[in-house]
Formats: structure tokens, C-alpha cells, sequence
């Protein structure tokens, strides 16, 4: 017979294939609940069930929701001439604290990755082209890290979307906010120096 | 403690515990092999965005107790790579070189030689340089420092001097080419254009002596190009245990 595990260490071990979770972090957590009203810890137990229940993939932009259409979706105040692709669906917070964008997202879960051998066909790029040909679409936004893996998807994308009519844009490297030129890599400054804006025309 | 800077490529990197980045990295003095980054998916401050596949870098490496990830306690950038960001050509053959040194040499031993080819092929894939003849060589150059050099201008088992002819036997197991005679006692795995095989033999020939446009424009415009990207990767495979996922990937944009 297998033996039966502590439940402690038990929720210790899965709490720590949390990304960015590591042994210590996962035990303070199992050793606050175990404390915690025996209420919070069902309702958090209730709260897991139901995300596995019921939680989908949007059918429009593949965003993680409850329901789908999701509220951006759905939403009639949103543009959805203008589809901004991200690579997770974290990244839409941010962009959407930016307070400057009001057209929809579209989520590709992943980036490409050669040596992980992540292709097109796992990242939710069908779904994408699927949402382009079947409505008017003027302006694809391409709002993914500008790593390695992250400019490879961009290029892929721009390859697969050109020939279709739309606008295909990415968000530029440059400076950071608050940041300082003396201690920005050079390929950054480079690369804000190419991609310079114009602010005023010669006097003429 | 010891501490040791040294140049490398970043080849692989994976999120650690809360907040570390294990960074696999070729080093110019101690090969392959990973590190960790201390904070680094949570503060910017110390490494900057520099962190990235196929990024060139300054590190600085301090190895502890054995059995311990070595620490990457600092890094400055040589050269982001940002050409290779061009097209998805160069993406795939970058990451397929890396593929290579990653999964096929050892990790902690030192590889000079192979470290100064992979970090010119990579030059030469993101400056426009010629994409064929650039991967062709770095491969050679790859299998002679793993110590499994093709035998390419005599037969790899009778030792035959190579005649001009217009197609030649090649065998893995062998090594290399086969002449006629040997041919039936051998296990063939493709035939390719004479002039292919010696276009690689002058390449191995002229080793790290960079070649003059004229020569480049030549070959790379040889119909041959295929069939050699199908040797080379092919005779690599056989002294590998993995199929590098890359290739596959490279494969598929090919087909598509
Ligand atoms: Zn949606
Ligand atoms: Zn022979």
C-alpha cells in the first residue's frame, strides 16, 4: 500500500510548482493556512475547482476568461478594428494601465522557441489569422518582449501578415521611464538613436 | 571562492526558485555551462535586459563549494546580436549553432577554437554575411573540435586518394567518403555531387582565413547547398544522441 502524505508536506510540494515559488515561500504559505479559519481555506479550495471548472479560452482573442466572448471583448466601447497581440495574458494589465489603448488583444500564449522546439502550432497564432480574415481589421499591434524568443514570434508574425491590407506595427525599444543613458546598454541607445522621433521641423 | 572573467554567448535561460535566472552560457574558457543569476527576474538593476539568448557577453563567473550552480556575479554586453533579429532565417541557423554547442560538447570543458567559430559564424549570419556558406563552415569547424571530422578527400576506409567523379558515396560509420572499391562493403547513407564534396574540402582548407566575396557569392549560389545541409547536419547527428529540436524547427519554416 502507498504510504498516505502529511498533508503539510504534501501542499508544500505542489505549491512549489508555482512559478517563482520556492521552498520557503511555499511553506510560509501551507503553514498560513493551516492557521487560517477553516472558511477562507475552503472557499480558496472552491475558488481553485471552479477556475478548472469553469475558467475557458475566449473564443475571440484566446485570453483566459469565465466567460466568452470576454468583457474586452464583449465590450462595445472597444475598437475591434485594432487587435493588439501579446504573448500572455499577463501582459495585458500593463497595457491596459497605459490608459492608451482601446482596441481588443489577442493572446498567443507563448513565444517561438527553436531549441525548446515551440512552434506556430503551439501558440494560438491560427485562432489570430481565423479572427483577421473573418472581419475588417485596419491595424495588427505587435506588443511582445523584445527578447530573443520574442522578436523571432514578431518576425514571424510580420511575415505571415504582410500582403493582407492592414497596418502591422510594434511597440519600439528605447529608454525606459526614469532611466539613465549612462547606464543603458549601447545596443538600447542604438537602437533609441535609429528609431529617434521628430518633436519640431527646421526653421525655414 | 574562486572568481573567473571570461567571454561567452548566452545559450539557454530558465526561471530559478523566486526570483533567479539559470543562464546556460558558452564560455570562451570554460566551455559550456550554467549559472545562476542571482535576482535577476526581479531587479533589472544588476544585469539589465542583457541576459539574452544569443547575447555576447563580458561575465564575471565565481565558482563555489562543488556540487553549486557557479554564480554569474556580473555581466556586461559585447554585442546583442540585433542582426540576427533580421530575419527568421537567421534566427533559426543562431539558435541552431547554439543548439549544437549546447547539447553536443561537455559541460565545463574548454573549447577555444570552437568558441571562436561560433561566435564568427554568428557575426556573419547577423551582418548580411552568407547564410550556406557561413553554417557549412562553422559545422566543419564544430566536428573537428568533437573529434569527428569527416574524411572528405580520401576514402574514410581504405585511405584512397579521392578521384574527380561526379557523384560520391558517403558513409557515417565509416567516417567520410568511399571510393568505388570499398562502396559494396559498405553501408551507404547518400551520394552527393562531386564538386559539392570538394567545395567542402577547400573550405576546411582555408580554415579561418576569411574568404573573399567573389569566392562566397560563388559558392552560396551553388545548386548543391540542399544536399550539403543534409550531410552536415546528418553526419552531426550521427555522433549526437539527441536531434536538436532547432533543426526541426528550421525544417518546418523551410517546408512552409
Ligand atoms: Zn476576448
Ligand atoms: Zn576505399
Amino acid at each position: 500500500m502507498a504510504a498516505v502524505k502529511d498533508p503539510l508536506r504534501l501542499l508544500v510540494e505542489l505549491l512549489q510548482k508555482v512559478p517563482g515559488m520556492g521552498e520557503k515561500s511555499a511553506t510560509r504559505m501551507a503553514y498560513h493556512f493551516m492557521k487560517a479559519p477553516a472558511q477562507e481555506v475552503l472557499g480558496l479550495a472552491e475558488a481553485l475547482r471552479r477556475l478548472k471548472a469553469e475558467m475557458r479560452e475566449c473564443e475571440e482573442c484566446c485570453d483566459v476568461s469565465f466567460r466568452s466572448p470576454c468583457e474586452t471583448c464583449a465590450n462595445p466601447k472597444r475598437d475591434p478594428a485594432v487587435i493588439c497581440v501579446v504573448a500572455d495574458s499577463s501582459h495585458i494589465k500593463p497595457l491596459e494601465r497605459s490608459g492608451a489603448y482601446a482596441g481588443v488583444y489577442h493572446v498567443l500564449h507563448g513565444t517561438l522557441s527553436p531549441m525548446e522546439n515551440v512552434g506556430p502550432e503551439q501558440l494560438r497564432i491560427a485562432p489570430l489569422l481565423r479572427r483577421i480574415e473573418g472581419r475588417p481589421v485596419c491595424e495588427v499591434i505587435l506588443a511582445i518582449n523584445p527578447t530573443m524568443e520574442g522578436e523571432t514570434t514578431m518576425l514571424y508574425l510580420m511575415d505571415l501578415l504582410k500582403d493582407r491590407g492592414l497596418r502591422v506595427t510594434k511597440l519600439p525599444v528605447g529608454l525606459a521611464l526614469g532611466s539613465d543613458i549612462e547606464y543603458t546598454d549601447h545596443e538600447t541607445l542604438g537602437k533609441a538613436l535609429r528609431d529617434r522621433v521628430q518633436v519640431s521641423s527646421r526653421a525655414t | 571562492m574562486k572568481s573567473i572573467a571570461t567571454e561567452a554567448v548566452v545559450l539557454r535561460r530558465t526561471p530559478f526558485g523566486e526570483s533567479d535566472l539559470l543562464v546556460g552560457l558558452f564560455t570562451r574558457d570554460l566551455g559550456v555551462l550554467t549559472t545562476i543569476a542571482k535576482g535577476a527576474r526581479r531587479s533589472r538593476k544588476r544585469f539589465g535586459g542583457i541576459l539574452d539568448t544569443l547575447a555576447r557577453l563580458n561575465v564575471l563567473i565565481e565558482t563555489r563549494r562543488a556540487n553549486a550552480i557557479p554564480l554569474l556575479a556580473g555581466a556586461s554586453l559585447v554585442d546583442f546580436g540585433l542582426g540576427l533579429r533580421s530575419s527568421l532565417d537567421r534566427v533559426a541557423i543562431a539558435y541552431y549553432m547554439g543548439e549544437l554547442v549546447w547539447r553536443g560538447t561537455k559541460p565545463g570543458v574548454r573549447l577555444i577554437e570552437l568558441y571562436e567559430a561560433f561566435v564568427q559564424a554568428l557575426d556573419r549570419v547577423a551582418s548580411d554575411g552568407p547564410m550556406p556558406r557561413t553554417l557549412a563552415e562553422f559545422l566543419l569547424r564544430y566536428q573537428q573540435a568533437l573529434g569527428y571530422r569527416p574524411k572528405l578527400d580520401a576514402c574514410a576506409l581504405c585511405h584512397a586518394p579521392l578521384a574527380v567523379a561526379a557523384e560520391v558515396a558517403i558513409s557515417y560509420r565509416a567516417g567520410g567518403v568511399l571510393c568505388p572499391a570499398c562502396v559494396p562493403s559498405a553501408e551507404v547513407n547518400l551520394r552527393l555531387p562531386g564538386r559539392a564534396v570538394r567545395s567542402l574540402v577547400e573550405i576546411r582548407a582555408q580554415g579561418d582565413r576569411r574568404p573573399t566575396d567573389h569566392a562566397l557569392e560563388d559558392w552560396s549560389a551553388a545548386a548543391d547547398w540542399p544536399a550539403l545541409r543534409h550531410f552536415l547536419h546528418r553526419f552531426t547527428q550521427y555522433h549526437l544522441d539527441v536531434q536538436p529540436a532547432s533543426w526541426r524547427w528550421w525544417q518546418r519554416l523551410i517546408d512552409a
